[in-house]
C-alpha cells in the first residue's frame, strides 16, 4: 500500500467518523443536572396547557434535569393513551434548560377505506370480511396483519395475485385515522370446467347451481367449500350420515382459470336399531345421538354402547354389553345395538382388610354402598378414591388401596341375579406428623419475622401431615410476598421424611428477588371528579410495597365512590429491572345526570258512586339525580311518583297520590370524612282502612373511626296525618305504630362497634352498639321523650373443624316520656268544659306507639308471637301489647352445620316488656327455649324456628309454643 | 508526498467544518432532543434513553456495537421474551452468578472503562445492572429448559454434519475417527445450532403475535 492511499484511508476514517449518526450521549449529558427554567408542552405543533398533561410530566421548573424524570414522564404520558408520539426537547439558556415536550395525539383508527380502480370486491364486502376478522375496525397496531387478511380475503375469491399497500392517513377534530388500503386486484380464476362425481339425491345441475359453479363462474374457493358443506349438510339431515362432499380444482391455462370437479356422495341411509335385551331407559336414539350428530362415526358409536353398558351396570348388570354391528345392503346400512344385560348383582358383602385408622362401618358410609343393593363397580371405585383422599386428609400420605376384589358369591348367580362379595385391601402405611416447619429465607434478602410467617402458615408442628395443606400454604407464602411487593417472588417447598417416614421436616425454600415499590401516582381520565376526592380513596402510597391487594383494595375504595364506569391501575412502562413503579390510575367517569322515568297503569278495587269497582290509575314516576357536585362526589336526586284517582262521583279526577323525595349526599362532609345525607319527603297515599299525607325532613351524618366505631348521629322533623278513616280497633295499634300521628322532632345519635368476621352468619367477634334519642316540645316536637337502647352480640367458635358456634345477646332498651298537658275529651270526642268554663286538661307522659319498645317474635324472644310479649299490664286481652318504656332481651343460641347447607341450633331466649323504665323487673322475665333448623339458600340463610314457652302460660299467651320462619340469624 | 500531505490537510480543515455543521443542523439554535419515544411492545415502551443506555454500556452485545434500528429490535425482543419468562417464573438466580455474569461484562469494555462512572452517565443504577444480569440468567435457565432437549440430534444428523464439514476436522489432511472429543464436538455445534435457530423461531411468533410500533429512527 503506497503512502497516499494509507493517508487516503485515514481521512476517510475521520470523515466518517464525523458522519456518524447521533444519538449522542454528550450533548444529553450537557444538559443533564442543569436547572429547568421552563417546562411547555406542544402539541402538534400548537402550545397546551392540560392539568392532566401537566400531571403526568415529573420534570419541574427550577430542579435540576434528571434522566429518569425524563424518561419517567414519557412513559406516564403514553401509558394516558392520548399520545402516540412522545419527545422531550431541551433548549439550553442562560441559567438553565427550557424543556419542551412535543406530542402527537393518538390517532386511532376509526374509518377503513378502499382505493384503486381494481377492487376485485365491492367495498362493503371487503369492509364486512375485515371487520369480521378483526371484531370492528384493526387496531393501527396490526396494520400490517389487516393488510394481510385483505390479501386472503381476495384469494378467497379467486384474485390470486393481489397488490395491497396500507396507510393511516390521520384526521383531526377529533384527533383520529383513516386506514387506507389501496388495491389491485389483479385477474380473477373463472371456472372452466366443472364435472360432478359419486351418487346422490341431487343432480348435477342442482349440485351446480347449488355450488354456484356455472361455466364461466368466479372461481371462489372458500364459498365453494361452504356450498359443498351445506350440501353435505343437507344430505345428513336426511338421513345419510356417511355423506361427503368435497372438490378438486386444477389449474388450467396460465393458472388462472381452474377446471374443478365436485366429489358429492351420499352413501347409505343409515339407520339405528336395538336387539336383545331391553334397553335401561328410553330410546335407542337416547343412547346413539346419530341424527343430532349428524354422524355414525365409530367413536359416536362405541360412546353409546359405553353409555348402554354404563347405564345397565349402574342398575347392578355388573357384566351388561352393548355391542354394535353394522349390515349394509341396497343402498341401506342399519346398526344394530346388541344389549345383554346379564344377571343383576347385588352387593353381599364389603369387607376392608388392613384398616385401622377407620372402622367397617366408617369406611362403608365413605363408600356409600349399602348392602343389598344393586352393584355399581364404577361407584365402588369412586368411593375408594374418596376413601384414599379420606386417608391423605388424615396423615396418611404413603396410603395404597389396589383395585378392590369383587367376586361373585358361589352358587348365588343364576340367569337373572347373582351375589357379589367386595375385598378392599388396604395399605395405611404410617400416619405422618410435621416434625418441623422451617421457611428458609435468602440471606441477602429482607427477612419476614415470625409473626408474618405465622399469619398465613396452615401446616403447625405437630400437626398430622397433608400434603394438600403445603401447597396451599405456599401460595399463602407466595400471596405474602407479592403483597410486599416481591412480584418475583419463587416459594419452592420441599418435604423430608425420618427413616422410619413417620415425621416430616417442611422447608418452604423463599427466594423474594427485587422488592417493587410505589412511586409517583397519577390519575388521568378525570374531568369532573377532582383529583384530591380520586387520591383520598386511593390506598396506595408512594414509598410502601407494591402488591396486588393494594391494588384491589384501591379499586374497591374507588368502586365505592360510584362515580366510575372503569378504573384501571396500570404500571407505566419502565426499564427491565426498574423496581420504583410508576402507577397510572385511569379512571372513566359515569354521566353526571342520570335521568329516570316511566308510566303504567295501577289496578285498585274502590268504592265508586257507592259501588264496588275495579279502577285504573295512570302512573308515573320521574327521578333526576346528580353526581359529583362541585367537583367533590356529592350527589342530589329526585324522586317523584304520582297516580291518578278517579273521583267517587267517578266524573273526573279525584284524590291523588304521590311521592316527592330528594336527598343530598356529601361523602366528605366538612373535611371530617364523614358521610352525610339529608333528605325532604312529601308522601301522600291512599291505604285499605285510611289516607295518609307525610311530610318530614331528615339530616343524618356517618362516620366510621379509624378505631373501628361507626358513629352516626341524625336529626328528623316528621309530621302524618290520617284522614277518610275506617280503621278496625284491632289495628289501631299497628297503624299507631306506623304512622305516628304526632309531630315529632327528634335528634338521635349511635355509635357502633363491630368486630364480626361475617355479619351474615358470624363465626366469632363481637357487635357493641349504644343509641340515644331525644324529642322535645322546644325543638317543634308535639311529645317529648329520651330513649335509649343498647345491644350487645358475642359470638364464639366451639369447634373450628366442626363449624359449632356459640352465640350470645343482650339488649337492653329504656325510654321516658316528657309530661304534656292534653286536652280531656268525652266518649264523642268533644272537649270536657271545667266549672271556670274552660277545656279540662290533664297531664300525661306517655310515648307514641312508634317510639315504644315491642318485644316477642323471630329475633326476639322466640316462644312468642311477633311483638306479644309484655308484663300484663300492657298487654291487652286478646294478647296484643301496647308497647312500654322498658324492654329487656337476653339470647344464648348453639349454632350447628350437620351436612352441607343445613344446620341446626338450640336457643334460650328470655326477656320482657315493662311498662316504665322504673319498673323493670327481672323475677318477671318470660323465658323460652327451642331448637331451630338453617338452610344455606343462594338468597340468605333460611331460618325455621320452633320456641317453647317456659313456665306458666298465660291466657293471653294463646299458646305454649310458637313456629318463626325468616331470613338470616335472629341475632 | 506533496499530493499526501494535501489530501491530510485537506480532511484536516474540512473535518471542524463538518463538525460544526452537524452540531449545526442537527442542534439549531442549540436545541437537543433529551429523550422520545422510539417503539412501542405490547404497551411497553422503548426510549431514545434506553438505547442510548444499552449502547453506552454495551450490554446486550459483545464486540460490534450494531445500528439504533438493530439496537432497538433487540430491546423489543428482549421485552417480549422476558414477558414469556415471567410466566413460567424460573427460579431467582444466585448472587454469585449474577457477580460472574457481571464480571464478565466489566471485562468486555473497552480497557480502561470505569464500569460504576459507565452506569452512571447511562442514568441506570448499580441495583438496574444487577437485576439485568439476573433476568439474563433467568432468560438462559428457561431458553435451555425450552428448547436444547428439542434440539439433540440423532446419530444419523451428527454423521451428516461431520461429513460435510469433515476439512474443519481434518489435522495434516487426515480425517479424524467421529467418535471422542469430535462427536462431542458435532454435538455441541450441532445443538448450539439448532437452539438458535429454534429461539429465533420463536422470537418471530412472539412478535407475530405482538403490537409492536417501532418509530421513524
Amino acid at each position: 500500500m503506497t503512502r497516499r492511499v494509507r493517508v487516503g484511508i485515514m481521512s476517510a476514517v475521520l470523515l466518517g467518523a464525523a458522519s456518524r449518526p447521533a444519538w449522542a450521549q454528550d450533548t444529553v449529558d450537557r444538559l443533564l443536572g442543569r436547572t429547568v427554567v421552563s417546562v411547555r408542552v406542544e402539541v402538534e405543533g400548537r402550545p397546551a396547557s392540560l392539568p392532566a398533561i401537566d400531571a403526568l410530566i415529573q420534570t419541574h421548573k427550577d430542579a435540576p434535569l434528571r434522566a429518569d424524570e425524563l424518561r419517567s414522564s414519557i412513559a406516564q404520558l403514553y401509558s394516558a393513551g392520548h399520545y402516540d408520539d412522545i419527545s422531550i426537547v431541551g433548549h439550553e439558556v442562560s441559567g438553565g434548560v427550557e424543556l419542551v415536550y412535543r406530542l402527537v395525539p393518538r390517532h386511532e383508527i376509526d374509518q377503513i377505506d378502499f382505493r384503486g380502480a381494481d377492487l376485485g370486491l365491492d367495498r362493503d364486502a371487503l369492509k364486512r370480511g375485515l371487520m369480521d376478522q378483526f371484531n370492528g375496525v384493526p387496531p393501527r397496531a396490526r396494520m400490517e396483519t389487516a393488510r394481510i387478511a385483505v390479501i386472503h380475503l381476495l384469494n378467497d375469491e379467486g384474485f390470486g395475485a393481489p397488490t395491497v399497500t396500507v396507510e393511516a392517513q390521520p384526521t383531526h377534530h377529533p384527533d383520529r385515522a383513516t386506514m387506507i388500503f389501496t388495491i389491485t386486484a389483479g385477474p380473477r380464476a373463472r371456472v372452466h370446467g366443472v364435472s360432478v362425481e359419486g351418487a346422490s339425491p341431487f343432480s348435477k345441475a342442482t349440485i351446480i347451481k347449488r355450488t354456484g359453479t356455472a361455466l364461466g363462474s368466479p372461481y371462489r374457493p372458500v364459498a365453494l367449500a361452504s356450498a359443498l358443506d351445506a350440501i353435505q349438510d343437507d344430505l345428513r339431515t336426511r338421513e345419510y350420515y356417511e355423506a361427503t362432499a368435497t372438490f378438486v380444482p386444477t389449474p388450467v391455462g396460465e393458472g388462472r382459470d381452474v377446471d374443478l370437479v365436485l366429489k358429492v356422495d351420499a352413501g347409505p341411509i343409515v339407520t339405528v336399531r336395538a336387539e336383545g335385551d331391553s334397553l335401561p331407559a328410553g330410546k335407542i336414539e337416547d343412547y346413539a345421538p346419530i341424527k343430532q350428530q349428524k354422524s355414525d362415526d365409530e367413536d359416536v358409536l362405541g360412546d353409546a354402547s359405553r353409555r348402554i353398558e354404563a347405564a345397565l351396570k349402574q342398575d347392578g348388570y355388573w357384566h351388561a354389553r352393548a355391542p354394535f354391528r353394522k349390515d349394509s345392503s341396497n343402498g341401506r346400512t342399519v346398526i344394530t345395538f346388541t344389549v345383554s344385560r346379564g344377571p343383576r348383582f347385588l352387593l353381599n358383602s364389603l369387607t376392608p382388610a388392613g384398616n385401622v385408622q377407620f372402622d367397617a362401618a366408617a369406611i362403608a358410609l365413605v363408600l356409600g354402598l349399602p348392602l343389598q343393593a344393586p352393584f355399581d363397580e364404577a361407584k365402588l371405585d369412586a368411593g375408594v378414591a374418596t376413601l384414599k383422599r379420606q386417608y391423605i386428609s388424615q396423615g396418611f400420605a404413603d396410603v395404597q388401596i389396589p383395585p378392590p376384589v369383587v367376586r361373585e358369591v358361589a352358587g348365588s348367580v343364576t340367569a337373572t341375579s347373582g351375589l357379589v362379595d367386595v375385598q378392599i385391601t388396604i395399605v395405611e402405611g404410617p400416619q405422618k406428623h410435621v416434625a418441623k416447619v422451617d421457611v428458609a429465607q435468602l440471606p441477602a434478602e429482607a427477612r419476614f419475622i415470625e409473626s408474618d410467617l405465622a399469619g398465613v402458615l396452615r401446616v403447625h408442628q405437630d400437626d398430622t401431615f397433608v400434603e394438600s395443606k403445603v401447597l396451599a400454604d405456599r401460595v399463602a407464602l407466595l400471596l405474602l410476598c407479592q403483597n410486599r411487593g416481591y412480584e418475583r417472588c419463587v416459594v419452592d417447598p420441599t418435604v423430608e421424611f425420618s427413616g422410619d417416614k413417620r415425621l416430616a421436616t417442611v422447608t418452604y425454600d423463599l427466594a423474594k428477588g427485587p422488592q417493587t415499590i410505589v412511586g409517583q401516582i397519577a390519575i388521568v381520565g378525570n374531568h369532573r371528579i377532582s383529583e384530591s376526592t380520586i387520591r383520598n380513596h386511593i390506598t396506595l402510597r408512594t414509598g410502601t410495597p407494591l402488591g396486588p391487594s393494594e391494588i384491589d383494595s384501591t379499586r374497591q375504595s374507588l368502586g365505592t365512590l360510584q362515580q366510575f364506569r372503569r378504573v384501571k391501575i396500570e404500571r407505566a412502562p419502565h426499564p427491565s429491572g426498574e423496581t420504583l413503579a410508576d402507577l397510572i390510575v385511569t379512571v372513566e367517569e359515569m354521566p353526571a345526570t342520570t335521568v329516570t322515568f316511566g308510566g303504567g297503569v295501577q289496578e285498585d278495587r274502590r268504592l265508586i258512586n257507592g259501588q264496588d269497582k275495579i279502577e285504573f290509575s295512570p302512573r308515573g314516576l320521574f327521578q333526576i339525580g346528580r353526581r359529583n357536585l362541585f367537583g367533590k362526589n356529592r350527589s342530589v336526586n329526585l324522586f317523584s311518583s304520582l297516580a291518578l284517582h278517579r273521583s267517587d262521583t267517578g266524573s273526573g279526577f279525584g284524590f291523588s297520590e304521590y311521592h316527592v323525595t330528594g336527598t343530598f349526599a356529601d361523602p366528605g362532609v366538612l373535611g371530617w370524612k364523614a358521610d352525610a345525607l339529608v333528605g325532604v319527603t312529601f308522601e301522600q297515599a291512599i291505604r285499605t282502612d285510611f289516607n295518609f299525607l307525610r311530610k318530614g325532613v331528615n339530616a343524618q351524618i356517618f362516620r366510621r373511626t379509624a378505631a373501628g366505631l361507626n358513629i352516626s348521629g341524625s336529626y328528623s322533623l316528621d309530621t302524618t296525618k290520617l284522614f277518610d278513616t275506617n280503621i278496625p280497633s284491632s289495628e289501631q295499634l299497628l297503624i299507631d305504630r306506623v304512622f305516628p300521628q304526632v309531630r315529632l322532632s327528634t335528634f338521635s345519635t349511635t355509635v357502633v362497634r363491630d368486630s364480626r368476621k361475617n355479619p351474615v352468619a358470624p363465626e366469632g367477634g363481637s357487635l357493641l352498639s349504644v343509641g340515644g334519642s331525644l324529642a322535645a316540645r322546644v325543638m317543634g316536637s308535639q311529645v317529648g321523650f329520651a330513649k335509649t337502647f343498647f345491644e350487645a352480640l358475642g359470638f364464639h367458635t366451639l369447634s373450628a373443624r366442626h363449624h359449632i358456634v356459640l352465640a350470645g345477646a343482650a339488649r337492653l332498651g329504656l325510654a321516658w316520656g316528657f309530661l304534656r298537658d292534653v286536652p280531656v275529651v268525652d266518649s264523642n270526642g268533644q272537649p270536657v268544659i271545667g266549672p271556670d268554663g274552660q277545656p279540662l286538661t290533664q297531664q300525661i307522659d306517655d310515648l307514641p306507639a312508634s317510639e315504644r319498645f315491642f318485644a316477642g317474635g323471630a329475633t326476639t324472644v322466640r316462644g312468642f308471637l311477633q311483638d306479644r310479649l309484655g308484663v300484663p299490664s300492657i298487654v291487652t286481652s286478646d294478647g296484643l301489647s301496647n308497647g312500654g318504656n322498658g324492654l329487656i332481651i337476653l339470647n344464648g343460641e348453639v349454632r350447628m352445620p350437620v351436612w352441607k347447607s343445613v344446620g341446626v341450633v338450640g336457643f334460650v331466649d328470655t326477656g320482657n316488656v315493662f311498662a316504665k323504665a322504673n319498673q323493670l323487673d327481672l323475677a318477671e322475665l318470660r323465658t323460652s327455649i327451642g331448637f331451630g333448623i338453617r338452610f344455606k339458600s343462594p338468597v340468605g340463610p333460611l331460618r325455621f324456628d320452633y320456641g317453647f314457652k317456659l313456665g306458666t302460660v298465660l291466657p293471653t299467651d294463646h299458646r305454649r309454643a310458637e313456629f318463626h320462619f325468616s331470613l338470616g340469624e335472629a341475632f | 508526498m506533496r499530493a499526501a500531505v494535501w489530501m491530510l490537510g485537506l480532511s484536516l480543515a474540512v473535518l471542524p467544518r463538518v463538525v460544526v455543521a452537524r452540531d449545526l443542523q442537527q442542534v439549531p439554535d442549540l436545541q437537543q432532543v433529551l429523550d422520545r419515544l422510539v417503539a412501542t411492545v405490547n404497551g411497553d415502551i422503548v426510549t431514545e434513553s434506553d438505547v442510548r443506555a444499552d449502547r453506552l454500556l454495551r450490554l446486550p452485545m459483545v464486540g460490534r456495537v450494531p445500528e439504533d434500528s438493530s439496537l432497538v429490535m433487540a430491546i423489543v425482543e428482549r421485552r417480549l421474551v422476558l414477558s414469556e419468562v415471567a410466566r413460567v417464573v424460573p427460579a431467582e438466580p444466585s448472587a454469585e452468578a449474577v457477580q460472574a455474569a457481571r464480571r464478565a461484562w466489566i471485562a468486555t469494555l473497552p480497557a480502561g472503562s470505569d464500569a460504576p462512572a459507565l452506569i452512571a452517565r447511562s442514568g441506570r443504577t448499580d441495583e438496574w445492572v444487577q437485576t439485568w444480569f439476573s433476568d439474563e440468567l433467568r432468560i438462559g435457565t428457561y431458553l435451555d429448559a425450552r428448547f436444547s432437549a428439542g434440539a439433540q440430534p440423532t446419530r444419523d444428523e451428527i454423521a451428516a454434519y461431520f461429513h460435510a464439514h469433515e476439512a474443519d476436522y481434518a489435522k495434516a489432511g487426515v480425517v479424524p475417527p467421529l467418535d471422542g472429543a469430535v462427536l462431542a464436538d458435532v454435538r455441541r455445534h450441532l445443538v448450539v445450532e439448532r437452539r438458535d435457530q429454534n429461539v429465533r423461531a420463536w422470537i418471530n411468533e412472539l412478535k407475530d403475535r405482538a403490537e409492536i410500533t417501532i418509530k421513524t429512527l
